[in-house]
């Protein structure tokens, strides 16, 4: 399962109430994701792909949706 | 599993343990009448490094890592009794100084942190407000862009060190719409126009660390003051109150180890009906609460400082520490009173500093009712 659609389906799951979510949507406006779920994203993100987000990196902007996600977390490693 | 710390911690707490038993004597009571901050200890603490402990040695700090400063807070809560003191330097280091160090710019760092660690000026944060305490993010502080600056309006309270501080961390909303992604960190420095602080508030503990309102009235601040990003207000303080949960409540951790030594030598010496009361079950039982409160709460302490050691996030275990230290604080200083009977009650003796005090750490850094909601939303009910 490629990296869009587990944080997709981890969201829809632990986060959303298992509300179906786009790559696209907006996590924030939509008030998907408030300031604690989003620590419990990053738990979960960390976790999962082996990857450490730096507190400089808890920009709301890099949390807007599961694309922004995505490519957060491609950046950080590459 | 190795509980042990190393020599070198170990040495460090005995030297902190001594410093505060020998330098942090003064009397607290007169100054608990008056709210007077104890400006002898806090110069003093300065000298031997203890505003500057997790900074690194470019900014004048001593860089122990956090498992250190839980072990020097430790220390600190069992010799000071003035926790006044105690309460300000903690607010002063996790609550400005730490955010300065991880979220700001170079020139931030240099300019405030060798003056924070020298104890040469006085930081804090505002972000509790009259109509938002703990729905914090639902502050209505504002931040309106206007050229090269930001003009901020709104009143906070609550605020730790406001009286005293030279500059506060400022949580302000730069965009409403978004909600908690639309708050925003700012270092304002409190002799800036529009900068309004109350006479300190009278509370019923922590007596001696000095609590204000704080008003900003459309209050300029340049660009620069920003802590981080725009909008990364919420990142700024989930950091902040990991390090704060952990490392402040150390000090009530220390006190409850001197509250059980006061309660297990007045049990020894104390004699009723021919015999030490510390003979009989009512009073014993009490005391291995005590102690087992004292074992856990620095247990939980513990691995909160070894998490963040491992560069691991310690949101839900911070909550939890922060729970079951405070609470246990209460506990125990209900229990040390009531050992202690009538005596307990009088003043005079000083046993009901901490029943007082204890109060006070159920509610600020997030109130007990909120970490069970933080450590619920983790289960994944």
């Amino acid at each position: 399962m490629d990296t869009s659609n587990k944080i997709r389906e981890y969201i829809q799951k632990e986060i959303a109430n298992g509300r179906e979510l786009s790559n696209e949507e907006s996590l924030l406006a939509g008030g998907v994701l408030d300031s604690l779920a989003v620590v419990k994203l990053v738990t979960y993100v960390e976790n999962e792909f082996d990857v450490e987000v730096p507190d400089s990196d808890f920009d709301p902007d890099n949390f807007e949706s599961v694309a922004a996600i995505t490519e957060l977390i491609e950046r950080i490693r590459a | 599993m190795d509980f042990s710390f190393t020599a070198e911690q170990e040495e460090f707490r005995d030297s902190v343990t001594r410093f505060a038993e020998s330098a942090l004597v003064d009397d607290v009571r007169s100054r608990e009448k008056t709210g007077e901050f104890y400006w002898d200890g806090w110069h003093r603490c300065a000298e031997f490094g203890l505003q500057g402990l997790p900074l690194p040695e470019q900014f004048g700090g001593l860089e122990a890592d956090i498992t250190t400063c839980v072990l020097v807070m430790e220390a600190l809560g069992y010799a000071c009794r003035d926790s006044g003191l105690l309460f300000s330097l903690n607010s002063h280091i996790w609550t400005c100084e730490i955010p300065i160090l991880e979220f700001g710019s170079d020139e931030q760092k240099q300019h405030y942190l060798p003056a924070m660690a020298a104890g040469k000026i006085v930081g804090g944060h505002a972000m509790t407000e009259p109509d938002a305490g703990s729905d914090a993010y639902s502050l209505r502080t504002t931040a309106i862009e206007d050229g090269d600056s930001f003009v901020l309006n709104g009143s906070k309270t609550f605020t730790s060190n406001a009286p005293i501080a030279d500059v506060l961390l400022v949580f302000a909303t730069t965009d409403r719409e978004r909600g908690w992604a639309g708050v925003t960190g700012f270092l304002v420095d409190m002799d800036t126009p529009g900068v309004e602080v109350s006479k300190p508030l009278e509370k019923l503990g922590l007596k001696t660390s000095p609590t204000g309102e704080v008003t900003l009235q459309d209050c300029k601040v340049p660009k620069t003051a920003v802590l981080g990003k725009t909008g990364q207000g919420s990142a700024i303080f989930n950091a902040e109150m990991e390090w704060e949960r952990s490392c402040l409540f150390a000090c009530h951790v220390g006190a409850m180890r001197h509250q059980l030594d006061v309660c297990v030598e007045y049990a020894r010496d104390r004699k009723q009906f021919g015999e030490p009361i510390g003979s009989f079950q009512a009073i014993s039982h009490k005391l291995a609460d005590m102690r087992m409160r004292v074992e856990l709460a620095e247990l939980i302490l513990h691995k909160v400082a070894w998490l963040k050691s491992e560069g691991k996030r310690a949101q839900i275990e911070a909550a939890i520490a922060k729970l079951f230290v405070s609470e246990s604080y209460l506990s125990s200083s209900l229990d040390a009173i009531q050992i202690h009977g009538g005596y307990g009650f009088m003043s005079e003796y000083e046993i009901d500093r901490d029943l007082r005090d204890a109060i006070g750490g159920r509610i600020y850094s997030g109130t007990s009712e909120i970490q069970r909601n933080i450590i619920a939303r983790f289960l994944e009910i």
